[in-house]
């Protein structure tokens, strides 16, 4: 079989493997200059997926999800019976479909979360953004900044590591600016 | 039961990826993770996530773009724009000195951008390929982060998919001697390149000029003469291109982490201390009725001076013997073990 060559990325063009792990670039036909690191995932036929075997004898345990046939593993979360169609090994675990499904949902299994709101940032920008470009905003902007920073104080933030300065800066912004406001509105209504 | 914490490991670059609008605009950077390298790309206020499972991934494919070559021609333009008109008013003006130093701010902002731009090296596109999907690492910008990065992941990346021998390569098809593999395994060196070995000039320059620049200062404070303030500014000038050079030279170099401290710290020290001078620019220019400063030889008799004078000597004492305590070891070890 044939592995599929690396392409260029500005023409499509197949590079030669020749230049593959080379240590200097290579020079495209349409002119652009590439190196290319390729690993041997690049030359691995794709696998055949697995078949379930049929329940061949009276007391062998069938699969949850189909009951005809055999189970060959016990789902590691919530200890179904899968077979080897419904088996799904993730992250050094056999789990079943409804497990991984309903952890995708549930933002437990970290290695399926593709997006996260970071609300020390959006405190931040609520306290910090309206100050410089529009300051009367702040009389809105910075109890819900003061909210967003103390309510979601512990909530999960990012997945990569990241501290809590942004948060105590929205924090702090957020108390002076309704600190300012107040010291304002006890002026206007003194005078 | 909630997974416990991934380890993640930040790798060196950061990018952007445009969105349709510059506000959308998403600034990526990668993480190493245990199985799997985590592309996060940020925006105001969320986080995307990609992971590339390091037993999936094919290639990585990284061609060189002329972003710089052309970012350079325009702020070489906006440079011109901004500076030039000054220059030209300098030379219908018979006093010139107030058009020249407004000119060489606004003009030499981009220039120095301009300046750094060039130090960072060829720009490049880097792209990561998998069976199912081709996708593009902004933060791979940079031709010599996106080796280092590939550098990092190497060795992970054929852990997790171990190496294939000549036979599988060749009945792949791909029999051109020179992707032939070097060593026993598919892959060549060249990908895994080495850290840059700095020769430590500009390092060990910049602590030089950090100590100089401050016996030049302390020499101020103490006898007030103008001539050592005139010699102090141009030590601080050269010391700040020398730290702009070894801020960007020590990026994926094998520098120790405390001598990059040092640089940043300096950097943090210059940017100061340019900024100190603007701010008793603009008193000495209130205080002498519109006057401006040309040389900074006026700030020589200005109340306050020579005490910030001593205490920014105190500080590049500080940074430079750091720097020299630091800096002299690894660059003498080296040489040392160079020689033996």
């Amino acid at each position: 079989m044939t592995a599929r060559l690396v392409a260029c990325t500005r023409c499509r063009a197949p590079l030669p493997p020749a230049g593959y792990n080379a240590p200097h670039l290579g020079t495209c036909a349409c002119g652009a200059r590439w190196q290319v690191a390729v690993f041997p995932a690049a030359l691995r036929t794709p696998g055949r997926g697995a078949a379930a075997e049929t329940v061949q004898v009276e007391g062998d345990a069938g699969c949850f999800f189909h009951p005809a046939k055999k189970a060959v593993v016990p789902c590691a979360r919530c200890g179904r019976f899968l077979c080897a169609v419904c088996d799904v090994e993730f992250g050094g675990e056999h789990v079943c479909p409804g497990c991984l499904e309903s952890g995708r949902k549930k933002g437990r299994i970290q290695q399926l979360e593709t997006e996260r709101t970071l609300y020390d940032s959006a405190a931040l920008a609520l306290a910090a953004l309206p100050m410089i470009l529009m300051w009367p905003l702040t009389f809105l902007s910075a109890p819900i900044a003061l909210y967003l920073g103390l309510r979601y104080w512990n909530a999960p933030s990012s997945l990569v590591p990241r501290t809590r300065w942004r948060s105590v800066v929205a924090i702090l912004l957020a108390l002076l600016q309704i600190g300012g406001w107040v010291v304002l509105v006890v002026t206007l209504v003194n005078r | 039961m909630a997974d416990a914490p991934i380890p993640y490991i930040k790798l060196p670059g950061r990018g952007v990826r445009r969105g349709f609008l510059a506000l959308a605009a998403g600034r990526c950077s990668l993480f190493r993770g245990p199985d799997h390298l985590l592309a996060v790309e940020r925006t105001i206020a969320t986080e995307a996530y990609r992971r590339f499972y390091y037993r999936d991934i094919e290639a990585f494919i990284v061609r060189q773009t002329a972003r710089r070559r052309n970012a350079n021609i325009v702020l070489a333009i906006l440079a011109l724009v901004c500076g030039g008109p000054f220059f030209w008013a300098a030379t219908q003006n018979a006093e010139p000195g107030g058009w020249i130093v407004a000119g060489s701010s606004f003009g030499g902002l981009w220039l120095v951008l301009a300046f750094i731009n060039t130090l960072r090296g060829p720009t490049c596109e880097t792209h990561v390929r998998t069976a199912v999907q081709l996708e593009a690492l902004p933060s791979l910008g940079r031709l010599r982060v996106a080796r280092r990065v590939l550098g990092i992941l190497q060795p992970t990346i054929d852990e997790a998919q171990g190496a294939l021998d000549d036979q599988a390569y060749l009945d792949a098809g791909w029999t051109d001697p020179g992707a032939k593999p070097v060593g026993g395994g598919v892959r060549g060196p060249a990908t895994v390149p080495e850290p840059e070995r700095l020769g430590g000039a500009m390092h060990l320059g910049l602590f030089a000029a950090l100590l100089v620049g401050a016996i030049l200062a302390g020499l101020f404070s103490y006898l007030g003469h103008p001539a050592l303030l005139g010699a102090g500014t141009l030590v601080m000038l050269g010391g700040g291109i020398l730290c702009v050079i070894a801020l960007v030279r020590q990026v994926g170099s094998d520098v120790p982490g405390s001598v990059r401290g040092v640089v940043v710290a300096a950097a943090a020290y210059y940017l100061l201390g340019f900024l100190a001078a603007f701010v008793f620019s603009i008193v000495y220019a209130i205080r002498h009725e519109g006057q401006s400063v040309v040389t900074g030889l006026e700030f020589a008799g200005e109340p306050g001076f020579a005490t910030a004078a001593g205490i920014a000597a105190g500080l590049a004492a500080v940074l430079g013997l750091l720097g020299l305590a630091f800096g002299l070891p690894h660059w003498g070890r080296r040489e040392g073990g160079a020689a033996g």
